[in-house]
């Protein structure tokens, strides 16, 4: 055993694998962001809300203007994040590159849970992995610079790391789908499918319980076991058409970004060396590669602490999605652990969220008016998060406070519907919320789900 | 490739369609345009009685005036929930322009002296039908009534002159936001484009009138009762003087008013009791929707019985004032349907309702 183990971590693989995911990658980053500038959220997600949702343990991050800076200084992130992700798709400065785009987009998502997905975290872990990899010494600007970079080859387990990262998104996914209301209610589908009928081609078929049923169950079994018909040579080509069909589809049908070309552009490095070669090869306008000498990459030595991060990054991204198994009650409900867990289009759910602020003093109640603090986003994804909710309470104690109330207490009433179930009260609306902590225990005061 | 839809798609399956198209125009010709038709005939009426009124400031002409204004301002609690598309006005939104309060007297007076008036400005408080209401309407409730109005108008001239400013400008952009709405034969107008976007999506008909449906509900419960009672939280005393309508006084029957603008929406009812295909019978389509249309309808009864107990004999400020229960039951009936109209409802019919990128799969 150990001494597989050591084979393992001996052997070798062309580097060209881990070039054209750089530059997938990276092209798929610059999109990204493009697009985010594009779309004005900069402003309307950093810069305008007067209340963020930080995450615990990490308060202190906050917009820069927060900090004092200018505005525009939020723009200067998202331009150096844009810089970040052209450097990671040429190969240009990669290891600066790579750390800066990992330090600002890690950053951006900190900032706020309410704009949380998982594809933004998924971007957030593989630029970590990617920036301590050598992506950048095969088809890279930074070669041009200094030739004696050049190396096509790499330890396989750089390869095997990124195809992990991306292959665990799926058998995540797919598990989170195993469970009653996906398969036999065909929720939260039901929903969502009718609700595009009137897409063009497909529209007319979405009206059909039985498509809900359909999609689900070939949804997750999609999701359980492509990353193994994606490596199998023979599958190949027809896993790869159904990666695009089936994120295609989505992409198409409901309102997800950027995820499905960012996973489009992702799982070809299940593909073949040769494979690989043949895409460098042909980036290079056919340069001979073959003819020009192996060179490895320097001594295993230099590599191993990487290989040991590696490693233990590996085995959180295991763990952390297993959290969620820690509490009691249903994981769609209560949200506890359920972030970074690969959890991704799987409930419909929607809350309203009435917060009654009290004056200790006077003993007079009043009714906050979310929007005067919030913006509708950040309103939704409130209404139906225990621990925003907890963290809503206490701006409004801080505001009211800060307006003249003498100790404010804060309570909510809050009614949440999920997958079509008729609303039900969701926290104890009683309790002062204002006096309880967020952590990572069992939160007492949501009350159980019921049928 | 491409997939030819059956033409009779009930026929095998369970087929969970529901046609929203046939929706959006029954919304279109038989409660938005018909709603903002209304209102433009009912502003015209208004026109003439004002410009009577401040040609020649009498009683006679005042109270005509007066009654014009009411029928006009109550065709528009039926439209103030169609915020959307043809009602971006270059200053704001149509709900606005015609519908801020309480109106900023103050400013009015100053610019009546001043003889500065204006509605090119972004002060909405100063314009409309609750500003025109003040100037109707003000002090009228105190003895001697309308002389005392009719007084005002004759001792300044430049009151008289505002007023007319007030009401070409409510004249002006209801008539931009009905000509943009209206089709012309041969021509694209917006009732067809609202028509033709019968997705789900932001932007879409469905969306866009859900929207603002939610909204329109929200301001009855938040600014009619909700801020007047002294229920927003921070505010240590109820403030009667902030209810619709103070100075005609007839704040109640417009919130009741508005209540049914309301329920003409979700039920899919025109004005005058016709029902049509609407958000009820859509919800009727989907997962769920039954208990939510039952919910919801028992939710209006209360509602109504509510505002039903509100004494009718004297304002709603006085009853803030002296009966404040009454007034106080009624927000929390309106608070207690707010999930029903907004979460319940948009996450059944599986709307979008913000821009941003969702979870994605």
């Amino acid at each position: 055993m150990k001494l597989k183990i050591i084979k393992y971590f001996a052997q070798t693989s062309s580097s060209a694998p881990l070039a054209v995911f750089r530059v997938l990658f990276g092209a798929a980053m610059v999109l990204s962001t493009a697009r985010f500038l594009a779309l004005g959220w900069v402003r309307e997600q950093y810069i305008a809300p007067k209340v963020h949702f930080p995450y615990y343990g990490f308060e202190w991050i906050k917009p820069l203007q927060e900090y004092g800076l200018p505005e525009a200084s939020m723009y200067a992130v998202f331009g150096a994040m844009l810089l970040a992700a052209l450097g990671i798709m040429l190969g240009a400065w990669y290891r600066v590159a790579s750390v800066a785009f990992f330090l600002v987009f890690t950053y951006v998502e900190l900032l706020d849970k309410t704009y949380y997905l998982n594809h933004y975290y998924f971007v957030s872990v593989m630029s970590f992995v990617l920036m301590l990899l050598p992506a950048h010494r095969t088809f890279s600007l930074d070669i041009r610079r200094k030739p004696a970079l050049e190396r096509d080859s790499v330890p396989r387990w750089m390869i095997d790391v990124v195809k992990f990262q991306v292959g665990i998104v799926y058998a995540f996914a797919g598990i989170a789908k195993i469970n009653s209301d996906w398969l036999f209610r065909a929720m939260p589908l039901a929903i969502w499918l009718p609700a595009n009928d009137t897409m063009p081609i497909v529209g007319w078929a979405l009206r059909y319980k039985e498509t809900a049923y359909l999609f689900s169950w070939v949804g997750m079994l999609f999701d359980c076991t492509i990353p193994f018909w994606l490596s199998w040579k023979r599958s190949r080509v027809l896993a790869y058409t159904a990666v695009v069909v089936f994120h295609t589809l989505t992409g198409w049908m409901f309102q997800i970004g950027v995820f499905p070309l960012v996973m489009c552009l992702a799982t070809p490095i299940f593909f073949s060396e040769e494979w690989h070669k043949r895409v460098v090869a042909w980036l290079q306008h056919s340069q001979a590669t073959q003819t020009r000498m192996s060179v490895p990459l320097e001594n295993e030595k230099k590599w191993r602490w990487t290989r040991y991060i590696l490693i233990t990054h590996c085995f959180f991204q295991l763990l952390i999605p297993c959290r969620i198994w820690l509490y009691d009650g249903n994981m769609f409900w209560t949200e506890e652990g359920y972030r970074f867990g690969w959890r991704v289009m799987l409930m419909e759910k929607a809350g309203d969220a009435t917060f009654f602020v009290k004056d200790a003093q006077t003993g007079r109640e009043g009714v906050a008016l979310n929007r005067e603090f919030l913006n509708t986003h950040q309103e939704k994804q409130m209404a139906m998060q225990p621990d925003m909710i907890l963290h809503f309470a206490k701006v409004l104690k801080k505001h009211y406070a800060a307006h003249g109330m003498a100790n404010p207490r804060v309570r909510a009433e809050v009614y949440v519907t999920l997958n079509g179930r008729p609303s039900r009260l969701y926290i104890d609306s009683s309790i002062d919320l204002t006096r309880l902590q967020d952590d990572f225990s069992q939160k007492k005061w949501i009350l159980p789900f019921r049928e | 490739m491409t997939a030819c839809p059956p033409n009779n798609p009930s026929q095998g399956g369970t087929n969970t369609g529901f046609d929203r198209k046939k929706m959006l125009e029954d919304y279109a010709d038989k409660l938005i345009l018909p709603n903002y038709t209304d209102l433009q005939t009912s502003v015209n009426e208004l026109e003439t009685a004002v410009h009577s009124f401040a040609t020649m400031p009498s009683t006679t002409t005042l109270t005509a005036a007066q009654a014009a204004w009411d029928k006009a301002y109550t065709a528009w609690q039926h439209c103030a929930g169609f915020d959307f598309g043809p009602a971006d006005q270059p200053l704001g939104m149509l709900s606005q322009e015609l519908g801020t309060f309480p109106t900023a007297s103050n400013l009015i007076e100053t610019a009546i002296r001043q003889r500065n008036f204006t509605t090119n400005n972004f002060q909405r408080d100063t314009r409309g039908f609750p500003a025109m209401e003040y100037l109707l309407f003000s002090d009228s409730t105190l003895a001697p009534p309308a002389e005392r109005v009719v007084m005002r108008f004759t001792s300044d001239t430049a009151r008289a002159s505002v007023l007319r400013a007030m009401m070409l400008d409510i004249k002006t952009k209801v008539g931009n936001v009905v000509v943009i709405w209206k089709p012309v034969a041969g021509q694209p107008s917006y009732r067809n484009g609202f028509i033709a976007n019968d997705g789900t999506n932001v932007g879409s008909g469905t969306s866009l009138l859900f929207n603002t449906f939610a909204g329109h509900f929200e301001q009855l419960k938040n600014f009619k009762f909700g801020v007047p009672a002294g229920l927003r939280a921070g505010q240590t005393r109820a403030e009667s003087q902030r209810v619709e309508a103070y100075w005609s006084g007839q704040s109640l029957k417009f919130a009741k008013e508005h209540l049914a603008a309301v329920e003409n929406v979700w039920a899919g009812k025109s004005k005058a009791g016709q029902d049509f295909t609407g958000f009820e019978e859509y919800l009727n389509s989907v997962q769920g929707g039954k208990d939510l249309i039952a919910s919801t309808k028992t939710q209006l009864t209360n509602t109504k019985n509510v505002l039903a107990a509100i004494p009718a004999t004297t304002t709603l400020a006085r009853s803030i004032e002296s009966n404040a229960s009454t007034v106080n039951a009624a927000f929390t009936e309106l608070q207690k349907m707010t999930r029903f109209f907004k979460s319940d409802m948009s996450s059944l019919l599986g709307l979008q309702i913000t821009f941003s990128s969702s979870d994605g799969d």
